[in-house]
């Protein structure tokens, strides 16, 4: 491709040829060859034109806030010139040591090179590098640069790193976390986890009778035999609804709302899991109620055929072309982003193969429409439900809808849902000063109203400053 | 020496030199010798009240336009080398137009060429001009991309090794560039005998052959960059890059 620079060469040896010519002089006339030839010289020497790229390492799976290393040998092929070449980094990726861009010159051999770099994932998510990105630029700039892209394929999962409650090591802390309230199904095998002290019923083994209380209680009343109740294994059911709408995304791209709020998610999956309980994930978007439910529309589309018969009629018919095809609706088409109650190992590693993908806007449906899709397997049972996501006093409607859908659907047993509201403090992460976080405390304490609102409908509000409090105390201080 | 100094100085290097030669050249052409009196009339009170000998003239001008190629120089910027090559070329072209088959000039007023320098001294200080016009013109550049690299976040010994490949790649272009050309000048009153010998018989004059010529060899040389220049390069890799399977991998993991 001829550049501007390369006209502005041949424009100049032609006035020199032509001036030759008119005055009849030699002189004139070859150093108006001088710059065709040094064109001609440039163009036949050309810019390096191949690059082969080979990658060292290997794909890795990581957790977040660690470091990887990497190394890409390049040769590059042909010609003479400059070559740039870079491993295109996400943005998440830190560097933190090397380097992942060099610049090179090639010169009439071939040329090999290799660059090594360390960096630190600061995000989670499944990163695919792409390959070598690389440029040739002809030396002299007569003609246009080579740009390519050398795949060499390097897949890095970085998974969030759930906040382990377990580490707290006061034990009256531990049990600060509420558990499920009832068992799913009473049938299933006892663990040794003490859950209360109740009346005899025909069938009970005589063994799991407290003859201690039995007596205390007898002594002051008849009473019935009193029998130890032991936790069964496996039949709690705990639900977490993820918020994933645009305000969670308050903060930097690597510690946002959003990053916290998945990192919550994933301690209490890994808390509860761990403990015998049926964990399931339902992702959402608070904004998405806008859209008024999955099912139906708010208003109905005008028939736009109907209305344009007439104009039909009093004009002819004129030729338009192909014109865009509109959407139908605003809605996005997306699906539901649940992952029903399961246990063990296999869901933890389900919801952390999900939270790689969660993104700002990842669910498709509100919390009421969420809540309404995983109905079948909430009603007649009693499980926790942890909402995660970041009060705001302006938009409170959408939970409130939300808890309304949950007492529907739980409330038949006529026993109180027992539901936390994990209020993430996203204006305290977005603060960068002391004024913006000043500024945040004023926004935190507009919310006062609808946290006394929500615990009047039963709901436990915790919330969450990441920036000055861990997971595990903001959950101690949640009745504190 | 910092590689960026040692670009500036090859610069200077090359921006004096060819003024001064140019300078030179211009003060030994007919045209300067018929102008002196009336330049000293002009100017010779002038030199006489600074206490400048008239008869200093050629070197009061030789050093005022060093002076001049010293300040675009120190400028350092595309526009003043341009300016640079104007006004040596402003100088050059009297003792050029000595050498020329028909007489223009005397046309306008009377004028009969009689040059005191060498006709190869004139063409090697045109070589001089060119390979100047050309080496600044990309020196400019050289300094220029060395900012973009660095911005870009390149090693500073990378940039170096760049600018200094650049720079050898660039006096070998040009000097290799001068050497054909001067080859070509010598050779042409030989092709021109042989071509003579078989030509004379042709109607047309060498006027419309030549100008014929020269609008084939700009023509074909646009044509051939237009076509050309790395064009096909680009696309072949971009088409390689788009075609590899690497949305297809499947995660080993």
């Amino acid at each position: 491709m001829i550049t501007r620079d390369t006209q502005e060469l041949v424009v100049s040896g032609v006035t020199f040829l032509v001036m030759g010519m008119f005055l009849g002089n030699l002189i004139f006339i070859v150093l108006g060859l001088f710059p065709i030839v040094f064109l001609a010289l440039g163009i036949i020497i050309g810019q390096p034109r191949e690059l082969v790229a080979e990658r060292g390492g290997e794909d890795q799976k990581i957790w977040v806030d660690r470091q990887v290393e990497d190394s890409v040998t390049v040769t590059v092929r042909g010609g003479v010139g400059m070559v740039t070449f870079s491993d295109v980094l996400p943005d998440s990726f830190k560097l933190e040591d090397g380097t992942n861009f060099k610049v090179i010159w090639k010169g009439p051999r071939d040329r090999t090179e290799t660059i090594r770099y360390r960096v630190t994932c600061a995000k989670r998510g499944r990163f695919e590098l792409e390959g070598i990105a690389w440029e040739a630029r002809h030396p002299m700039q007569i003609a246009s640069n080579n740009l390519g892209l050398y795949p060499t394929p390097r897949i890095y999962i970085v998974q969030p790193k759930p906040l382990f409650v377990k580490r707290v090591r006061e034990r009256k802390a531990i049990t600060r976390i509420p558990m499920p309230m009832e068992a799913r199904i009473k049938f299933g095998f006892p663990t040794t986890d003490f859950l209360e002290v109740r009346d005899y019923k025909p069938g009970d083994a005589y063994k799991n009778i407290n003859w201690k209380v039995t007596a205390r209680r007898l002594s002051a009343n008849p009473s019935a035999y009193q029998v130890n109740e032991y936790e069964k294994e496996g039949k709690k059911v705990v639900w977490i609804f993820l918020d994933t709408a645009s305000h969670m995304a308050l903060g930097t791209t690597v510690q946002s709302t959003l990053e916290y709020a998945v990192r919550a998610a994933l301690g209490f999956s890994d808390f509860y899991l761990s403990r015998e309980c049926q964990v399931g994930l339902c992702i959402y978007d608070y904004d998405a109620r806008e859209w008024e439910g999955s099912y139906q529309t708010i208003g109905v589309s005008p028939d736009l055929d109907a209305i344009l018969s007439v104009v039909d009629q009093m004009e002819a018919e004129v030729g338009v072309g192909e014109l865009p095809q509109e959407p139908a609706m605003d809605r996005p088409v997306v699906g539901s982003k649940i992952l029903f109650p399961d246990l063990g190992r296999k869901q933890q590693f389900r919801i952390t193969r999900e939270m790689l993908n969660v993104d700002i806007r990842y669910g498709g449906e509100s919390l009421k429409e969420a809540i309404h899709s995983c109905r079948r397997h909430i009603v007649g049972s009693l499980p926790l439900f942890i909402i995660i996501t970041m009060i705001d006093a302006s938009k409170t409607e959408g939970l409130n809808e939300g808890l309304r859908e949950l007492y529907k659907y739980s409330g038949k047993l006529r026993r109180t849902p027992n539901i936390i509201i994990f209020n993430i403090q996203g204006y305290n992460i977005a603060a960068q000063n002391e004024e913006e976080s000043m500024a945040a405390e004023i926004l935190d304490y507009r919310n006062k109203p609808v946290f006394a609102s929500l615990r009047r409908m039963g709901a436990t509000v915790v919330n969450w400053n990441p920036k000055n409090r861990t997971f595990a105390q903001a959950l101690i201080e949640q009745r504190a | 020496m910092r590689t960026e100094s040692y670009i500036r100085s090859a610069e200077l290097g090359v921006t004096l030199a060819s003024t001064y030669m140019v300078a030179v050249t211009m003060l030994q052409t007919s045209i300067y010798y018929k102008l002196t009196p009336y330049i000293l009339m002009v100017f010779g009170p002038l030199l006489t009240s600074f206490g400048a000998d008239p008869a200093f003239l050629d070197m009061v001008i030789l050093g005022l336009v060093v002076a001049l190629s010293f300040s675009f120089w120190r400028r350092g910027d595309e526009a003043g080398f341009g300016r640079l090559f104007s006004l040596n070329m402003l100088m050059f072209f009297p003792s050029v137009i000595d050498f020329s088959m028909f007489n223009w000039v005397n046309l306008i007023l009377p004028y009969e060429p009689a040059p005191s320098v060498p006709h190869l001294w004139v063409f090697g200080v045109g070589l001089l001009l060119q390979g100047t016009y050309l080496f600044l013109r990309y020196t400019v550049r050289f300094r220029m991309l060395r900012g973009e690299l660095e911005e870009r976040g390149a090693e500073p010994v990378d940039v170096d090794e760049v600018s200094r490949g650049q720079m050898f790649y660039l006096s070998t272009l040009v000097v290799g560039t001068g050497a054909i050309s001067a080859v070509v000048y010598y050779m042409v009153p030989v092709v021109m005998g042989l071509v003579n010998i078989r030509s004379y018989r042709i109607p047309f004059p060498h006027v419309v052959i030549g100008v014929v010529c020269t609008i084939l060899i700009a023509a074909a040389t646009i044509l051939y960059l237009r076509s050309g220049g790395g064009g096909e390069i680009l696309v072949f890799d971009v088409l390689k890059s788009e075609e590899s399977p690497n949305g297809d991998s499947t995660n080993p993991m």
